[in-house]
């Protein structure tokens, strides 16, 4: 149902209107990260990747934690353990589940994306538009797909 | 576009003694788009300048015979289309910018019976979403409204107000900044958004296509967010073939942002001027307000060989704007004519829309002349003739297109402005209170010469405060119209149009 690429932990992975379950294991300078995606439709897969810097927004570094998973609901909530400290998320929503952002010769997606932060920029938003600051605390992003 | 700007600058002027601007204080917490509504309705009232900038809040206007003053010549029989900006409004949001309204399409069908005028808006997208949601969703290319979602691509903001062509037994909507749509022409519903490829799909495609004889369409779109563009235009290219759809799309990144609205072809290339435009986006700033206009970069022609889109020539030209070319020529010796109508800046775009949207004076510079952008055979540099003539909406008598030069005429608000090829003027005259928009050419017969034919088009009569259809035959002594129709109700100004002969 879902893969998990790198570091961190995903602890859940609910649609919204069902329960959720969290086991957190407690991490050293991790924070609980609850990141609720909307405006989904029903169907294909919803890629989501977390990084942590410039470099890994633009490819060229690994992200945190990436997420392939099955859509369940127009709405979804994944929780992750994330080292807490500057992040941005990233989603794509691979309607067709041919596994890639399908995009024209432009590079103007076809599907559905969004940022953490929702970032009202015109064209590609970069990782200073869509970062943002876990706290120890841990926090909630939400994201609505465009 | 601003083809009425002289005559609406005074009758604004003189509206706003008359209305004694009776417009309370708002408060600063007042969205834009809501001072504006309000500001329009205070005004619009009392300034038959104005009536051609209300909004059309329905979908569609029913069939409706029009009234005929003179005599409906014999010869011309078929339908004018038009398209153009009609829904400005929804809740109390209006737009602030001319160009942002939902393209609605009117249709003129010219029989023996007379001529019966209907409309209906296009549905694209956006139109439908807005319609459910009953408030505007997106923000306009040069308006900005309440709590707008954001775009996630070309076509959510696309209007499909600018221009109309038929193509097969179809007829497309067209915008410029994103995908065109398929209209059944007898009833204008929409029938679908038109993908091309899967690779151009929701792709700006002109609302200037050029079609040749032999089936082919010549289009571009001018993209100015691609990936790895940083900022600076980038410009598809496409042919296509009324039978075998699309046959070639290609892109060429520009030396910066620019802006293109049409361009020309001669029988080898096709010709692009590139406004010295850079992009400069701020937040909360509409894509329009985000030009900034830079004379000092000086302008661009670009060539495109017609069978070779990788053989390009780069020509420095003078800095200005151009909406819309007429023709090209290429001469013997090499030389290749542009002709434009040419303004000095970027004013009717950035400046002027904001204004009489709102209700407000216009208070800009800005004449627009017919020129000629001569470029030398070896490439080197473009120079500008500018003639005496006045006026934009060009058009040309499209039999004749490969040989450029020839029959030409724009409108300048009462009056258009008609030249044959050798050069001799003319003036045609709409009666008084007319302001004119964009005529189109009708020959009188296929077989008739170059220019020799009706002019037709639509108005707005600012004395009986509706809108009407005037046709003027070229052949005549008279500049007056030969036929004048009117209608009882008003259609906002549009853009362009095309004549589909029975």
């Amino acid at each position: 149902m879902l893969r998990k690429s790198v570091g961190s932990t995903l602890v859940g992975i609910t649609a919204l209107a069902m329960a959720m379950v969290v086991v957190s294991p407690r991490l050293a300078r991790a924070a609980k990260l609850t990141v609720e995606i909307e405006g989904l439709k029903e169907e294909g897969r919803l890629m989501v990747s977390v990084v942590d810097s410039a470099d890994a927004w633009d490819g060229k570094a690994r992200p945190v934690v990436a997420v392939d998973a099955k859509v369940i609901g127009a709405t979804m909530r994944m929780v992750f353990e994330l080292p807490v400290g500057a992040l941005a998320i990233r989603l794509f929503h691979d309607a067709n589940g041919n596994g890639k952002l399908d995009q024209n010769m432009l590079g103007v997606p076809k599907e559905g994306y969004g940022f953490s932060g929702n970032p009202r920029v015109v064209g590609p938003a970069g990782f200073s538009d869509a970062k943002f600051s876990l706290p120890a605390s841990g926090a909630v992003s939400r994201i609505k797909v465009r | 576009m601003a083809l009425n700007r002289r005559r609406f600058v005074q009758g604004l002027a003189g509206a706003t003694c008359i209305a004694g601007a009776p417009i309370a204080a708002w408060a600063k917490s007042e969205h834009a788009s809501e001072r504006c509504y309000r500001r329009f309705a205070a005004r619009v009232r009392d300034n038959p300048a104005l009536d051609p900038y209300r909004s059309i809040n329905v979908d569609a206007l029913p069939p409706q015979t029009m009234r005929i003053e003179g005599q409906l010549p014999k010869g011309l029989r078929g339908v004018l289309y038009r398209n153009g900006p009609a829904g400005f409004e929804r809740g109390r949001a209006r737009y602030q910018h001319w160009f942002d309204g939902d393209g609605m399409v009117q249709r003129f069908e010219i029989s023996e019976r007379g001529i019966v005028h209907g409309g209906r808006k296009v549905v694209t997208g956006k139109y439908r979403a807005e319609s459910d949601a009953g408030r505007f969703l997106f923000r306009g290319s040069g308006s900005s409204i309440p709590d707008a979602a954001p775009s996630p691509n070309n076509d959510s903001g696309n209007p499909a107000n600018i221009s109309v062509v038929p193509w097969n037994d179809e007829l497309l909507a067209l915008w410029e900044g994103g995908s065109a749509f398929a209209l059944n022409p007898d009833t204008l519903d929409t029938k679908r958004r038109i993908v091309w490829s899967e690779e151009t799909d929701g792709m700006p495609f002109s609302a200037h296509p050029v079609l040749e004889p032999d089936g082919t369409m010549w289009n571009f779109g001018l993209a100015q967010w691609a990936r790895h563009s940083e900022g600076q235009g980038v410009l598809a290219i496409y042919r296509l073939h009324v039978r075998r759809g699309l046959e070639k799309a290609e892109l060429v990144p520009l030396p910066f942002a620019g802006y293109m609205h049409s361009f020309a072809v001669t029988p080898r290339w096709l010709a692009f001027y590139v406004a010295p435009h850079v992009l400069e986006p701020k937040a909360g700033s509409s894509y329009v307000d985000s030009h900034r206009f830079r004379p000092t970069l000086g302008g661009r022609i670009l060539l495109v060989d017609k069978n070779d889109f990788k053989n390009r020539r780069w020509v420095d030209a003078p800095a200005g704007f151009v909406f819309h070319f007429a023709d090209a020529l290429e001469r013997p010796d090499g030389e290749i004519q542009l002709r434009v109508c040419w303004f000095d800046n970027a004013d009717p775009m950035q400046k002027s829309m904001h204004g009489v949207m709102c209700g407000d004076q216009a208070s800009v510079d800005e004449t627009v002349k017919v020129a000629t952008l001569r470029i030398r055979s070896d490439w080197s540099r473009a120079r500008l003739e500018r003639s005496g003539i006045e006026g934009e909406f060009p058009g040309i008598d499209r039999r004749f297109q490969s040989e450029g030069g020839g029959f030409l005429w724009v409108t300048d608000n009462d009056r258009l402005h008609v030249v044959s090829r050798g050069g001799s003027a003319r003036t045609l005259r709409a009666p008084e209170g007319f302001a004119l928009e964009e005529h189109r050419f009708v020959p009188a017969s296929p077989e008739s010469p170059e220019g020799a034919g009706w002019l037709l088009g639509t108005a707005y009569d600012q004395k009986q405060r509706q809108s009407a259809l005037t046709i003027f035959d070229t052949r005549s002594a008279s500049p007056e119209p030969v036929a004048v129709a009117r209608m009882e109700r008003r259609i906002p100004f549009g853009f362009h149009g095309w004549f589909v002969g029975a």
